[in-house]
């Protein structure tokens, strides 16, 4: 009691009294417990991170059959898209808690492969596709983003072709007052000249296309035979199909003409949109339909798909929007461990099946596609064989050239499309090709610049930027 | 040697600060400056580059582009929240007031939510064709603003979106500050202001201002740094985007976009300590024309 009553006296002469000694003592003891204590690390031979709730709640159903087969314990965690990328980026540059094997999304995967080639965080996957025959099952375009410098990096999760979602209970009639069926708008001409003629005299839009950012463009300019890089990593999304390409899109969307309309991306208004008919259409790559399914059920009866219409008679009746990869990091003690667990995930005949009826999403693994379950008829989409119907498109689909500056690419080509609509809507069609082409060369040169200041990272060598070299 | 010596113990005290502010702050600081000087692909690849990043930084579109869009924002959010805030202050000060207490609260509110709450209520108001913000600019003109007008993909309106919101986050904030000033002002010089003739302008320029000064100069120059530093609102609100034509790029926004999208630390350094030099250079001119840096006089 003295003791106390002596240390009580002590801590009072201090000259601002007991209090700050007692806040650093709690800090102290804090600091010492979380050293000693920190968090918890997952004590599962595998981790494995993944962005999309979809793929997450079908992953659980499976995780324990590979447990139980393989005597091991594999956890699946749901990491946000934006934190996968950068915390996976961070964790690859700080070497500090990188799961075993990770699913990211195809436009950030480039990222990952920037820097020496020794250093992407990613094991080539390359020979480990090949002992299992996967390499010979996957569509061939559908590596293409996730290759690099020849090494392959990352497992297609998926093919996503892309077809047209529509209101068949508000074309069909409109369809069948014009003579036409909608075999009959198989070329891009076709559909235009319907959409004006017919759709839009009744108040209504043809097609949904996102117009302030350029990821509706993007699939346009895939189908048209466009890309952002050429296999040799050079930047040629200036060319002049691509300035042709926007060309004809702008007028889908901008001016007195537009056949179609922006109502914002995946959100309330997009839906109710569809909903009420303010526009018909909307394009439809495999995982979007799920999307329609479960935003909008009370239009179960009334949805249907087609393919794209074509450049012209005989053309690419398809595009692709979107993509996952799986990569294996380096961090990973047993490879063999995490690619049989993503053998199991993306090559087992029926997890590719149960997966395919909550998520409509095509499996790149090309041996599931015969399953029943991909031939079953959908009422949602009137009888439709959704998952034969994107099958059909699956080898037609574009290359997506990967690349470390993809996302930037993308983003600048995005500002180009945005610039354009402006200006289409302000001063109309006049000098609109030498303004988009004009933008493009600026766009991609600025890619081209941020390129040549990129050292030489094998031979540590200084970058090839010179102060107005554009 | 004791612990409680007058002379030892400020020490004794200072030091947990020291360390933390050495280890978190100054060595982080002292890096950032360092990487400034190489291109990175993480820390595990290197090179170092000289000047090269600060030359490639003045010749780099997008970098201007996000300066002037920073500056805009900052600018107009300064000429019009810091009247805005004061008149709401002088206005909520007044006493008397029907249900006084409330309003304040009501008006500081919007500030205890989050940026993320307040970038999704937004996203909604100002969607098109549905959105509050056009029905509510439909319904005032007389049907004369278009429902379709769209805030946040539209090159031209995304700065007043992003204005706007901020007005509605910081107004209140401020207010609180200047509610407090104007409490401090002595209410004797209003009336002896009074008895000498002065109108409602003459108090308000000569016993308003004077007295709060000091708090005037102090929300100019935190909501200049705040401005500056503007990043979560438009990142959200325009989707982890900068936006149509780059209009919502901010100058913390492209140093995010290049250091943790990129991996380009090194060049993000630059950003980041250009950013510093801005900030300084602005602050230093704005408390030297409002008189700060003058010594106060000894007499």
């Amino acid at each position: 009691m003295k003791l106390f009553q002596s240390l009580r006296e002590r801590l009072s002469d201090l000259p601002m009294g007991p209090a700050p000694l007692l806040v650093f003592g709690v800090a102290v003891v804090s600091a010492g417990l979380l050293f000693l204590a920190p968090a918890q690390r997952s004590g599962a031979n595998l981790v494995f991170w993944t962005f999309s709730p979809d793929h997450h709640n079908a992953y659980l159903r499976v995780v324990p059959a590979f447990e139980e087969a393989h005597g091991v314990s594999a956890d699946v965690l749901l990491v946000h898209g934006t934190a996968i990328n950068q915390r996976l980026s961070s964790a690859f540059w700080a070497r500090a808690n990188v799961p075993d094997m990770v699913e990211v999304e195809n436009t950030q995967s480039g990222q990952f492969f920037r820097g020496p080639i020794d250093q992407v965080g990613f094991r080539d996957l390359r020979p480990w596709l090949e002992a299992s025959g996967m390499l010979d099952r996957i569509p061939e375009n559908r590596l293409a983003p996730y290759t690099h410098q020849g090494r392959i990096f990352g497992i297609p999760h998926d093919v996503h072709p892309m077809m047209l979602a529509y209101r068949a209970d508000l074309l069909d009639p409109l369809l069948e007052q014009a003579g036409l069926t909608i075999d009959d708008l198989d070329t891009w001409d076709a559909y235009i000249a319907f959409a004006r003629d017919h759709v839009r005299p009744t108040g209504r839009y043809m097609l949904q296309l996102e117009d302030a950012a350029g990821y509706n463009f993007e699939p346009f300019l895939y189908q048209a035979g466009g890309d952002f890089f050429n296999a040799d990593g050079e930047v040629i999304f200036d060319s002049d199909l691509v300035v042709e390409t926007l060309m004809w899109w702008l007028p889908l969307v901008a001016g007195e003409d537009a056949i179609a309309v922006n109502f914002g991306s995946w959100g309330a208004p997009f839906f109710r949109g569809l909903e009420e008919g303010d526009y018909i259409m909307v394009v439809a790559p495999d995982w979007r339909t799920a999307g329609i399914e479960r935003n909008l059920p009370q239009l179960s009866g009334k949805m249907r798909l087609m393919p794209l219409p074509a450049f012209g008679p005989g053309g690419r009746r398809t595009s692709t929007w979107g993509g996952t990869m799986l990569g294996i990091t380096t961090a990973t003690p047993d490879p063999d461990l995490a690619f049989a667990f993503a053998m199991h995930l993306y090559a087992d005949l029926d997890i590719l099946e149960e997966k395919f009826q909550t998520t409509n999403i095509l499996p790149a693994d090309r041996t599931a596609w015969s399953r029943p379950a991909f031939q079953a008829e959908r009422p949602y989409w009137q009888g439709q064989r959704l998952g034969a119907e994107f099958a059909a498109l699956a080898d037609d689909i574009p290359v997506q050239t990967g690349h470390p500056f993809l996302q930037l690419a993308k983003d600048q080509v995005g500002n180009v499309v945005a610039a354009s609509v402006s200006r289409w809507r302000r001063q109309g069609p006049e000098g609109m090709e030498d303004f988009v082409r004009e933008r493009l060369h600026q766009a991609a040169d600025y890619v081209r610049l941020q390129l040549r200041r990129m050292p030489d990272w094998e031979a540590g060598a200084l970058p090839a930027f010179e102060e107005g070299q554009p | 040697m004791k612990l409680n010596d007058p002379k030892i113990a400020p020490y004794v005290f200072l030091t947990p600060f020291a360390v933390i502010f050495s280890v978190f702050i100054a060595w982080p600081l002292f890096r950032s400056l360092l990487l400034s000087f190489t291109i990175t692909s993480g820390p595990g690849a290197q090179v170092f580059v000289g000047t090269a990043n600060y030359r490639f930084l003045l010749q780099d579109p997008d970098f201007w582009i996000a300066v002037r869009n920073t500056f805009t924002f900052v600018f107009f959010s300064l000429v019009i929240q810091v009247p805005l805030s004061l008149g709401l202050a002088m206005f909520l000060n007044r006493k008397g007031l029907w249900m006084r207490n409330a309003l304040r609260f009501a008006f500081f509110s919007p500030h205890l939510m989050g940026l993320v709450f307040a970038s999704i209520l937004f996203t909604l108001l100002f969607a098109p064709r549905f959105g509050l913000v056009n029905e509510g600019l439909h319904a005032v003109t007389g049907g004369h603003w278009s429902m379709d007008t769209r805030w946040l993909s539209d090159a031209r309106r995304v700065m007043p979106a992003l204005v706007m919101v901020n007005l509605w986050l910081y107004v209140g904030y401020s207010m609180i500050y200047f509610l407090a000033a104007l409490q401090g002002v002595d209410p004797q010089l209003y009336e002896a202001a009074r008895v000498d003739g002065a109108g409602p302008f003459a108090r308000f320029w000569n016993v308003t201002i004077p007295g709060i000064r000091h708090v005037l100069i102090f929300v100019v120059v935190i909501s200049t740094i705040g401005g500056f530093q503007l990043f979560e609102l438009p990142w959200l609100l325009l989707n982890n985007t900068p936006g149509p034509e780059k209009s919502g790029l901010t100058i913390v926004m492209y140093l995010y976009q290049n250091g943790f999208v990129s991996g380009d630390l090194g060049y993000a350094s630059a950003i980041g300590w250009t950013l510093l030099l801005l900030v300084f250079c602005v602050s230093a001119l704005q408390l030297k024309l409002s008189g700060s840096l003058r010594k106060e006089s000894m007499a």
